[in-house]
Order: structure tokens, then sequence, then C-alpha cells
């Protein structure tokens, strides 16, 4: 017969405090998004007039999402997320590109400036984003970007430190056998490069896709110093300036563009979490 | 075409772009912002644009009252990350136990990291509403009518609030960094411990906490420089009104709003000088220490 | 002239002399095995030959042309690595199909060399697999199978034996004696393992700190090493060295020794010296102790199935003797011994070099 280990008062208690703490954080997290997913499906009378954490009356009442996404005035808001699909869309793309090609002759070449170069990548995580706008909206201004899509997209697919750690991990963990045993068969560096390097980077392309794209959906600094233009907007922009104009729509609305704004997130989280957790942890813990 | 030749052509052909980019969105701002600190440009005409020397960073200095709000707000954030580092660590050392439902758990406390800046400076913001949940709780004790002004930006108090959002927001990501880091501890040490007869508070004094050491250090080195930037949350919430202003915030404003580039680049070049000190700080901390920390540990 | 050959070749990283004035020459359908320690500089060599490392003096020739200044794909070689670097996310025939497709030839030339190689390295059934899914010998084969379809003049190996278990390391020897026999393909083979080299070598080039110690054919490294390091390197367990003193008659005294050594294994005329005598231990014979030349004190048996290999000690140096595996005997016995003097090797004490 088997036995197993009694489980003491003492680590009772010990695991009632452990779960404990889990349950209020779970609560502290879920709470609020019950709140707005409840505040969605109410009229606005009925959100002014009840508990914000109370259900709704009518959990079909689809007349606030139906305000957001067909709305009397204003732009389309179908406007700021094919932005956002755009932008993300060419930024990871050339990110995946210039960033595989600067992970391989970083990693495979030795050549004068090779340290400089990464500590160089290294310092700029000291260099916060949100100090520089004085000077970087001049160079937008000079190169004609400011103020529209292309200056995020030349900003979004530019230097990321982690993006760029998470392909040098890889391709160090790719034997430098493979090019010997490809440059012995003939291969040119660049065909080393496209036919074996970069199908070999899968999934480090993946997880760095999903980074970024997760990054960009969510960002609101870089879209509010650079692109706040309403037709060249993301979707935080568009959000942000649908929650400021609260005399005129009901917070019930807001409620709804919010819940608009961050399904693809969850529903996209819900799939590719493991994604998220490793690219996270290799981009940090290691760096 | 030598092999030596290829070499060249390929490090030239592939590196052309990224430098580019990198000279041109990264280095040479910062070296302009540097310049314009020293201007008195306004952001639009560079003809009228002057060099006024330390003009700018003497009266950053001596506005003296102007100053002292940021800073102390970034001590609330400061305040705030701490406690997010030691609740992500707790957090992480339970899930890492494996009991049932950690991987729910987990997914759970991660949601408000992966939402939208925006949309989740909304959702925590209807809860400390005036009519928010929060206050719901508070007339649930001390009445029905008692309702405190969560965000009020007239009051210091506020602050707490917003860096309770930050903590909201981002205790997802220490949580997965240090649960990464204790994932990488081998599971032989514990048992050896448990073999020696330690408890699980020895245990974790005496395997868990050095071995994570270094990336709780990093991720305070990056609390610091953080609470000195802090932009988003305020930004979002409160739109930086009152009392609830930092430095960043009000860089912005004086640059875009007020026109005063010159100053706005004065203020941006001191913030870089004093993240550059605690970043060096924390380097020689960390080497002292022996924890090697994040960005000097490159060498491929 | 020879198929290959290396004329005067030293390499150089820095201050660190890896290789120095190495040559030698292959004919032909020769197995050459470069052995030596770690660090010897081997690897190298190898990649000397195969062009991957570049800038270093002297010449080397493959077919009789000069492939000095030459790029790897120029020079006709193909080579098998010690984790055999298939290209992980092409089936087995693309990437023995890789080369053929990198150099353009024809798609009808390329299917049917592939073809050819997997036939004669029985992989018809794994064409359309990943590397993932095949087992360490497949993996191999589809190594070696690379190299078949290039028809190139020299076959290079780089440890490829390391990697493999015991039996493994064992069966894939056997391949690969009986792959050489049949193609007669010129191999130059990297190991630091004895027993590889003396399987499949028909000649040793032994290195040791980026020099040549000796060239020559396995059963002549084995019976007439040029010095002390070589005689140790070669043979299982490690043969014994007897400090001792040897007088101008021929007499070696030392270990509990007093024996007149036979003329026949002296190179050269041997002056009185101190000398240490090289015994293997299979060169050993038990005796009844009065016929004894040594008596050695037990000190503890290793039983290897096949023989029993005694370790003990006498005249207060180490000594080990292979025995019969049925011989009774234990630690703390007294074992009386016999040696076959005329395999008996004489190695001058201070030089190491033998005489």
């Amino acid at each position: 017969m088997a036995r197993r280990r009694k489980l003491t008062p003492g680590k009772l208690l010990v695991r009632i405090i452990q779960y404990g703490s889990l349950v209020i954080a779970s609560i502290a997290v879920l709470l609020p998004l019950w709140s707005t997913i409840a505040g969605s499906f109410k009229t606005p009378v009925e959100y002014i007039n009840t508990s914000h954490s109370a259900p709704p009356a009518n959990w079909l009442n689809f007349d606030n999402y139906r305000q957001v996404l067909f709305p009397q005035t204003g732009l389309p808001i179908g406007w700021a997320f094919f932005n956002t699909a755009m932008i993300m869309g060419c930024a990871v793309v050339l990110l995946v590109i210039f960033g595989t090609m600067l992970a391989f002759v970083l990693n495979r070449f030795r050549f004068p400036g090779r340290r400089l170069l990464l500590g160089t990548y290294a310092a700029l995580v000291a260099v916060p984003s949100i100090l520089t706008p004085v000077s970087t909206f001049q160079v937008l201004q000079f190169l004609g970007l400011a103020n529209s899509r292309w200056a995020l997209v030349a900003l979004y697919s530019g230097a990321d430190i982690v993006s760029i750690l998470i392909f040098i991990q890889f391709i160090r963990n790719i034997s430098t056998e493979i090019d010997d045993s490809a440059r012995i068969e003939g291969a040119s560096y660049f065909q080393i490069f496209f036919r074996l390097i970069l199908p070999m980077l899968a999934p480090a392309i993946a997880t760095v896709v999903i980074l970024r794209c997760v990054y960009i959906y969510n960002d609101f600094v870089l879209p509010f110093l650079y692109a706040s233009r309403p037709s060249e907007s993301t979707v935080s922009i568009m959000l942000y300036n649908f929650t400021g104009i609260t005399n005129t729509i009901s917070q019930a609305v807001i409620m709804a563009a919010v819940i608009i704004v961050i399904l693809p997130t969850l529903v996209g989280f819900f799939f590719l979490q493991r994604f998220i957790y490793a690219g996270i942890t290799s981009g940090s813990v290691k760096g | 075409m030598s092999p030596e030749q290829q070499r060249m052509t390929v490090i030239v052909a592939f590196l052309f772009v990224p430098m580019v980019s990198l000279i041109l969105l990264n280095i040479y701002p910062v070296l302009q912002l540097i310049y314009i600190s020293f201007t008195d440009f306004n952001g639009i005409n560079w003809m009228r644009a002057r060099f006024v020397g330390l003009r700018n960073f003497s009266d950053l200095l001596t506005r003296d009252s102007e100053l002292m709000l940021p800073i102390v707000n970034s001590l609330y954030y400061f305040a705030g990350s701490c406690v997010q580092i030691v609740l992500a660590t707790w957090f992480a050392v339970i899930l890492n136990m494996k009991l049932p439902g950690s991987r729910l758990f987990r997914t759970i406390l991660f949601i408000p990291f992966v939402l939208n800046s925006v949309a989740a400076a909304v959702v925590f913001r209807q809860v400390l509403q005036l009519d928010g949940t929060l206050n719901d709780f508070v007339q649930l004790i001390f009445g029905h009518g008692v309702k405190v002004p969560w965000l009020d930006a007239r009051q210091s108090y506020s602050n707490f609030s917003l860096a309770a959002a930050s903590v909201w927001r981002y205790l997802g990501f220490n949580l997965v960094v240090t649960f990464g880091a204790l994932q990488a501890i081998p599971q032989d040490q514990y048992d050896a411990a448990r073999i020696e007869g330690a408890n699980d508070w020895q245990s974790f004094w005496r395997i868990t906490f050095p071995s994570i050491r270094n990336v709780l250090f990093l991720q305070l080195a990056l609390s610091v420089v953080g609470s000195l930037e802090v932009f988003e949350v305020p930004q979002l919430i409160t739109y930086g009104q009152g009392k609830t202003s930092t430095f960043a915030i009000q860089m912005i404003q004086t640059g875009f709003q007020f026109r005063r580039a010159g100053e706005a680049a004065a203020m941006a070049v001191f913030m870089l000088l004093l993240v550059l000190a605690l970043y060096l700080v924390t380097q020689a901390i960390a080497r002292r220490g022996n924890a090697p920390v994040g960005g000097g540990g490159l060498g491929a | 002239m020879p198929f290959l050959q290396l004329e005067n070749v030293s390499k150089s990283f820095g201050s660190f002399k890896a290789l120095n004035d190495i040559s030698f020459t292959a004919e032909a359908g020769d197995f050459v095995v470069l052995l030596g320690p770690s660090g010897c500089g081997k690897s190298t060599l190898l990649r000397l030959i195969t062009g991957l490392t570049e800038d270093h003096e002297g010449e080397i020739y493959i077919n009789g042309r000069n492939v000095t200044d030459l790029d790897p794909k120029d020079r006709r070689v193909a080579m098998v690595f010690q984790s055999y670097a298939l290209y992980p996310h092409l089936s087995v025939a693309r990437n023995i199909s890789f080369g053929m497709e990198i150099n353009h030839l024809p798609r009808a030339e390329r299917d049917r060399r592939v073809l050819e190689a997997a036939r004669a390295l029985q992989l018809e059934d794994l064409l359309n697999r990943l590397p993932a899914q095949l087992s360490g010998g497949q993996r191999q084969r589809v190594a070696i199978g690379r190299c078949l379809v290039r028809e190139p003049d020299l076959f290079l190996f780089d440890e490829p034996l390391s990697n493999l278990d015991a039996k493994l390391r064992h069966d894939t020897r056997v391949e690969l004696k009986h792959l050489h026999q049949r193609l007669k393909a010129t191999t130059v083979y990297v190991t630091h393992d004895q027993h590889e080299a003396m399987t499949l070598a028909t000649k040793v080039v032994l290195l040791k700190g980026g020099e040549i110690v000796q060239i020559a054919s396995p059963t002549e490294l084995y019976a007439r090493p040029v010095n002390r390091f070589a005689a140790t390197f070669i043979g299982s367990p490690a043969i014994n060295l007897v400090a001792g003193e040897l007088d101008s008659a021929g007499r070696f005294t030392g270990g509990g020794l007093d024996v007149q050594l036979p003329g026949s294994i002296f190179d050269a005329p041997a002056g009185a010296r101190k000398v240490e005598l090289g015994l293997r231990p299979e060169n050993a014979v038990i005796v009844p102790p009065e016929e004894a030349q040594q008596t050695i004190a037990v000190d503890y048996v290793e039983p290897t199935g096949a023989d029993l290999y005694v370790n003990g000690h006498a005249g207060g140096q180490e000594v080990v003797a292979r025995a019969g595996r049925t011989a009774n005997i234990a630690a703390g016995d007294r074992l009386p011994l016999r040696w076959q003097l005329d395999q008996a090797l004489v190695f001058d004490a201070e030089s190491g070099r033998r005489i």
C-alpha cells in the first residue's frame, strides 16, 4: 500500500497563504477586466447607476460596440487597425531580415570594431526612447518621415537589443561545422546565410516576430511622439483620443472600445504564450 | 573573389542598413540632443537658434521647485517597483513549486503585461475612479457615500495610485523573468539539501536566492532607470497633471508644447547623465558582488 | 609524385606555434591517420589540408596539384565532421545533393549520384527523412554519402567516432574499413584513439605538440616506436617502462630484473648508460619461481573477460602484466614472471629515444 507523507498543520498553513496570495493577486488582475467587460454591455444610464463590478442587465447589448465600430462622426477605427497592421508587417519584416544579418555577421566573423558594435547596442539600453524625441523628431523631419507611419516603421525596425540578443544566442548554438561543411561544398557566405542559417533560425524568428508584434501593438509612447495624426495613428492613439472625449461619449462605449482593442491580444496570447515567455526569458536572463 | 574579399563584401553588405539605422536613429539623435541643449532652439526654426552655453542647465537646476516634484514622484514609482520585484519573486517561487493550477495563475498574472498600454490604463483607471470598484470596497467598510478620490491629481497621494497601476501592469514581466531564472536551477541542488535536512526557508536563502541574485539585481537596475523616466502610466491615467507630473512628462511638454526645445534637451541630457551615473554605479556594485549585469555580458 | 604531399607546413596563431615543419606523403588509396593527444595540432593540420584555415607556411599538394592557395571548394576534398554537420532542415536526399545544387549540376546528374551513394551506404529507405529522425550511425552514413557524391580526390575525417557509444564505435569502425577497401579512396583521418588508428590506418602520423613524432605503419609503430612517447601512446594497457642501467655488455639491471638483452633489439650500438626498458604487458609469461626473471607483488587484478591484467610492483616500480583469464592470481600474491626479451624496447633515460 502506498504511503504519502502527511500534510502537517504547519505545511497546510503555508499552502493556504501561498494559494491565498495567488488568489488575491488573480482577483486584482481579473476584477478590473471583469468591470470593463461588464461595463461594455451596459447602457450609458445603467453604467452610471450601477456599481462598476455589477453584471450588465443584458449580456447581448451590443449598442456600445456598434457605436465604436461604426461611428457617426470621425474616422472609422478600421483605419487605426489597418495602420497598426501595416506598421507591424513592415517593421517586423525589416527587423527579421536585417536583425538576422546583423547577428550572423557579429557571430561568424571577426572584424575590427566588432566588440565596439556589440557594446554600442548594449549601451543603447541605457538610452530610453522617451528622452530623445527632441532630436529624433528633427531627424525624422529631415528624412521627411515626421508624423507619419513610416517614422514608426523606421523606429520599430531599428536597433532592438532584445531581438538581436535572441538571434545571436540562437546562432551561437548553430555549430560552425555547418558553415565549414558548406564551404567545402563550395557555398559562398551569402548562400550559407540564406540557404542554411536563415532556415535554421526559424524558431528564433518566430519568437522575435511574436514579441515585436505584441510590443508594437501595445506601444503608446512612440506613436504619441512621432505619429499622432489621426490618419496615421495606431490603435493606441485611436483609443487614447477616444478616451479623452468623455464629455460626449459614455464610459460604457469606451469600455467597448477597450475590449475591441484587447481582444486580439488576449486571443493571440492564449495561443502563443509559450513563445512570449521564452522570448522574455532568453532576452533578459541571459542578457 | 578571394575568401578575404568575400568576407569583407558580406560584412559590409549585411551591416550597411543596420549601421545606417543605428547612426541616424540612435547615435546621431543623442549627439544632436547634446548640441541642442546648449542652444535656445525652439523646435521649429533653426535660423533663430542661438548658442547659450550652460544657461539651460543652470536654469534647470535653479528652478528647484519644479525639479523636486518629478524626483519625488520617481521615488513613488521606485518604491512601487521594489514592491513589484518582491511580489514577483514571491509568486515566482510559489509557481516554481508546480502546485496544481500554477499554469493558470501564471497566465492570469501575466495578462496585464500583454495588454495595449492605453487599454490597460483605462481598465485600471476605472477601478480607481470615484464610482469605481475600489470605492465600492471602501464604502463597504466605511459606509455608503464615502468615496476616496484616488486619482485626484491635485493630491500627492494620487501617485500611490499611479505606482499601483505600474505594479499591476508590469508585475507579470518580472514574474516571468524571475520564473525563468528559477527554472534554470537544477533540481539536484534542492534534493541534496533536502537529504541534509534543510527546510523550505533555508532552501530558499541558501540555494534559490544566490542563484537568482543576478536576475533580481538586473531587475532592480532596470526599475531604477524606469522610475526616472516614467511617462506612460501618468500620461495615460492622469495626463500628467498637477502633482502627478514626472520628469519625462515635463520634458515633453517643455519641448513640444511650450516650444522650448533647448531647455527640454537640457532636461533630457541631465536625465541621461543621471541614468548613466546610476548605470555605472550598478555596474560597480555588480562587479563587487560578482554579479554579471545585463549589457556587459555580450562578448561573443 | 605521391598523391598527397605536405612540405614544411607550419602554422602559428599569434605567438602560439600550433604546427612546426610538418612534412609527409601518402600514396593513392592510403588511409592516413593523424594520431595524437589533445592539443597536438592534428585538427589544425586537417583544417589546413581542407583549406578552411589559411595562412600557413609550406606547401600542400593533392593529386599532383599545388592546392596551397586554393579555396576549399577548389581542392576537390570532402570532409566528415565530428558532429556530422548535417543540415537539419533538409532531408537526407537534399543534404547529400546540397553541394551539387550549389554548383549547379543538372537535376538528372544530381539524382543519379544521390541514388548511387544511397545504394552504396544503404540509405535508400531514408532519403526523405530529416536528420533528427536518424540514428547516430545513419547520420554518419549520410555525412559520408555527402562526401561520396562530390567524387573528391581526398576524404577527410575529423574524429567521427568520438560521439558514438562503444558498441556503435566498433561497428562503425568496421564499416569504415570495409568502405575504404571497396572504394580505395585516399583518406586522412584524425583521432586521439590509438585503437582506431591501429585498426584503420595504412599509415600513421603521430603528432605531439605540433611536431611529427613518427610516421610509420601501425605494426611498425607498435614494434619499433621511435621514442618513449610513441611507445606509451600505442598499446593498451600502456607499455611498462622499467628504469635501470645498461652496461656495455648489454646487461640490464633495475626493477627487480637482472637480464642480458638480446642484441637484435638494438638499432644502434649502445654504451653503458641509464635506460628505460620497455616491456609490454602482453610479453609477460608466468613461470615457476625458480625460472623467474622478475617477481612482482600483486596490488590488484583487472579481469577483462578475455584476459586478466595484473597490476603490481617490483623493485620500487609499477608493473602491469597480462595473464590468461583462468589464472588464479589475487592481490597480495607474489607472481614470478619471465619476459619475452626479443620484443623488448630500450629507451635512453634522458632523451627518451629508442636505442
